[in-house]
């Protein structure tokens, strides 16, 4: 306990709380110069809200616009550490609010973000090497509590171990898949493409992305093996990254497991560069006194984060069947390129008091993007079920019954049924439990 | 600690000389294995289906030009029925690239499907647009609201093949003064033209010799518009599956069950010429094209063959093609009837088409690594 409120040299965070800033503008400079914004949320008719989160919606207009355009500044502050806790608490929730508007815009990264500009939000990171800091001396100091530090790192180990443990399955080790789907479909890739179709890659890339991501954290904590393994996690981003379209996650992990070196790593590394002897900063033996009250509160806050964070990526186990194929349990686990799915979607629609029918596309209510993502998850397709039914009443169909013809490739597998066809959609609850009406996987053999 | 760096230096110095010889190993002698050329199908796909059919199109779509002039010079049987046949020979080659409304038929200046082919064509609309004291141009129909289904082939397909309330036939309209046939040529000649301009700017679009999109297309994998192969798969597949939602939802679905979940006859897709499922059945061609490929170029069918190993995918995607041009042919025209006598067979058809998007948009694109996908996102 003592150890997480240590003091340990500041530098480190600093650069930290740089690289993220900087990560926040480059990611909202692309969604806005890629177009990615009207795409993603102006264009769209509907969005796939999260369950209790309904209320959120894009801002009219060029709201959406303005919205990332602010972002971007407030990452820029966030990176030279000016006006830093209303920035960077506006980046959490701007960040975080863009991310409830569709999950369809879901990804392990964004919510990696997410969590990370929360915990930020806790930490006194505009004390030093920052213009908060120029604005106002004495907030100053060379040092901050070790716990700011352990908490990104046990983050970051968050993201890798769990990746590794959701890679024990057969698909991937076994079968190599989805990779060996994903290398096959890059063979024009520069120098090595033409290997990608040799049968063994895909299993040996596989099973090496397991054991990287199962061990890089012990390599990274480990003094001995630490340069080597972060040289080992560059070399394995930029490759993710050059090989498939993952956007800025490679760049955020390059950026920020420099957290697992020793907290005055760039000032030492400084020192090198302009070859002078390296000065320790002075760091008081305590933090000073604090009320004990606040200390336990910040410790248990601290503690039930680790918890949470430590239960939600194991959720699915209280659900049954497959999570690669029903998705129960999926999002907010680290799941990281496990699953390569496509199928197809439509639903019949019927008027429990007629014999009036029809056959609804989800093309009138979704972009492709949308389409794609949906039609491989249960919920999605829930809720998409509960609009056309809306839609539907809307127009005067007073009880319209909804069943989704729902097919589903997994991992390369022959296509099989999805959803229940005689269940009622527009009868089934949203929620946390489980949907008795997603099959069970029948073409599990490959 | 110093002492121990270095030692980890060496070590990573040494592993990554050693993985780099390995690769360097690897890459020379994967270079001798035989490996199956993508490229090849992309240039199938554009040279042997693609551009025969924008071709086609852009020729036909002059032909009808001129037939419609001259009808319109001399309007009897015989010039009134070689005028259908050319707006027949346009709307051909036009539903067979609705498979592949990529790329030049997105642009602005294009919008093949709002510009050219917002269908059906609507008979009260047009009569009401070409009854004006306005010169009948270009700029008189773009000056129309799209959405009224007043220009573009439907249009035309209603005045060759429909005629106005009260006159006995189509000729009637074009030789009795009271069914304005001055006026009626201008808007037939004004609607062929217009098109006939944006098919041109479409065509110069595609063409090597023009803005040169089907040299993009080819050389995926070095072009601007297709920086990876799979980018060009993505964009093929994506508007098939389009193409095939199409049949199923809006050429039949909509006037099988409407909006009311009653038959809707009027929203079959060519109306007055009574050839709506020749019009499915062109458009499902354009899938099966691209599919299948031709005598002289491969088509996806080739790389799914490579990419399937021991399963037997692009077997069930032949079978369930045969399964749907079957069950499209016996639909028996005028499909206006046919959604209102035998809406089962109408449903069959739509079943059959949408058993042949399952394996398309399910094991193959799986398969391929596609997500048929036209808006732009990061993944993980």
């Amino acid at each position: 306990m003592r150890a997480l409120f240590a003091p340990v040299p500041a530098s480190a965070l600093a650069f930290f709380r740089a690289a993220f800033g900087i990560a926040i503008f480059i990611g909202a400079t692309r969604y806005l110069g890629y177009g990615w914004v009207t795409e993603l949320y102006v264009t769209p008719e509907y969005h796939f809200t999260y369950w209790g989160f309904d209320w959120v919606k894009p801002w009219p207009g060029i709201g959406m616009h303005v919205h990332y355009a602010l972002m971007g500044v407030l990452g820029l502050c966030v990176a030279a550490g000016l006006f830093y806790r209303a920035s960077i608490t506006l980046v959490f929730v701007m960040f975080t609010y863009v991310e409830l508007i569709d999950k369809t815009a879901y990804l392990n990264h964004y919510y990696f973000v997410s969590l990370v500009a929360l915990l930020m939000i806790f930490m006194p990171l505009h004390r030093a090497y920052s213009l908060d800091v120029r604005r106002k001396p004495e907030l100053r100091r060379d040092w901050m509590p070790a716990w700011c530090v352990w908490i990104v790192r046990f983050q970051l180990g968050c993201v890798y171990v769990f990746a590794g443990i959701a890679k024990l399955e057969k698909d991937w080790l076994v079968h190599g898949e989805p990779m060996t789907i994903w290398l096959a479909a890059r063979t024009d890739f520069p120098l090595v493409g033409h290997l990608f179709d040799l049968p063994w890659l895909g299993q040996a890339m596989s099973i090496a992305g397991c054991l990287f991501d199962l061990t890089i954290v012990v390599f990274l904590l480990w003094r001995p093996t630490r340069l080597g393994a972060y040289l080992t996690v560059v070399v394995f981003h930029v490759a993710t990254g050059l090989l498939f379209n993952i956007g800025l996650f490679p760049l955020i992990m390059i950026a920020l497991t420099p957290i697992f070196f020793d907290p005055d790593w760039p000032r030492r590394l400084w020192a090198k560069f302009k070859k002078v002897p390296y000065q320790a900063p002075e760091l008081p033996e305590h933090l000073p006194a604090r009320s004990p009250l606040l200390r336990q509160i910040g410790t248990a806050a601290l503690a039930l984060y680790v918890a949470v964070q430590l239960a939600l990526p194991m959720r699915h186990l209280l659900y049954p069947g497959n999570v690669l194929w029903n998705q129960e349990g999926w999002r907010f686990s680290w799941r990281v390129m496990l699953i390569e799915k496509s199928g197809f979607l439509k639903f019949n629609v019927r008027d429990a008091n007629s014999e009036r029918r029809w056959v609804v596309y989800p093309r009138t209510f979704l972009n492709d993007r949308q389409l794609q993502l949906a039609t491989g998850s249960p919920d999605m397709i829930l809720q998409l079920a509960h609009h056309i039914a809306e839609d539907f009443r809307s127009r005067g169909v007073a009880e319209p019954q909804v069943f989704a013809d729902a097919h589903l490739s997994l991992n390369g597998r022959p296509s099989t049924r999805f959803i229940d066809p005689k269940v009622d959609l527009a009868k089934e609850p949203r929620g946390l439990t489980h949907f008795d009406w997603v099959l069970p996987e029948l073409s599990a053999a490959r | 600690m110093d002492a121990l760096n270095r030692t980890t230096l060496r070590n990573i110095t040494a592993f990554s000389a050693a993985a780099l010889a390995g690769m360097a190993l690897v890459v020379g002698c994967g270079e001798d294995e035989a490996e199956f050329d993508r490229g090849a199908v992309i240039e199938g796909m554009g040279t042997g289906v693609i551009m025969p059919t924008v071709d086609a199109l852009h020729a036909a779509s002059q032909e009808l030009d001129t037939a419609a002039q001259t009808f319109c010079d001399a309007p009897d049987a015989t010039t009134l029925e070689a005028a259908r046949d050319a707006w027949l020979a346009v709307k051909a080659p036009l539903k067979r690239s609705e498979s592949f409304s990529f790329g030049p038929a997105r642009v602005p200046r294009v919008q093949m499907s709002m510009n050219v082919d917002k269908w059906p064509g609507r008979g009260e609309n047009i009569e009401a647009a070409l009854d004006t004291e306005a010169t009948i141009d270009e700029a008189y129909l773009t000056s129309l609201d799209y959405r009224d289904r007043v220009y573009g082939y439907p249009a035309a397909g209603y005045l060759l093949f429909g005629a106005p309330e009260g006159a006995a036939d189509t000729l009637a309209a074009y030789t009795d003064a009271a069914y304005l046939p001055e006026k009626r040529c201008e808007y037939l000649l004004a609607v062929t033209d217009h098109a006939a301009g944006i098919v041109a700017e479409y065509h110069n679009r595609w063409s090597p010799e023009g803005d040169g999109y089907l040299t993009q297309f080819v050389e995926a994998g070095s072009s601007d518009a297709f920086p990876s192969e799979q980018d060009a798969f993505t964009a093929v597949t994506g508007t098939m599956l389009f193409a095939l939602v199409q049949i199923s939802e809006m050429k039949l679905g909509v006037p099988l069950m409407g909006n009311e979940g009653a038959p809707k006859p009027e929203e079959v897709e060519a109306p007055y010429s009574n050839t709506s499922v020749d019009h499915a059945l062109w458009a499902f061609e354009g899938v099966e094209r691209l599919y299948l490929g031709t005598d002289e170029a491969m088509g996806l069918s080739d790389y799914v063959q490579f990419r399937q190993a021991a399963g037997n995918v692009d077997q069930t995607v032949r079978e369930r093609i045969a399964a749907a041009r079957s069950a499209l042919e016996a639909l028996n025209a005028p499909l206006a009837e046919t959604v209102v006598n035998d809406a089962d067979a109408v449903q069959a058809a739509i079943d059959a088409v949408d058993q042949l998007n399952q394996a398309l948009s399910g094991e193959v694109s799986t398969l391929l690594g596609i997500n048929p996908t036209t808006v732009e996102g990061d993944n993980d």
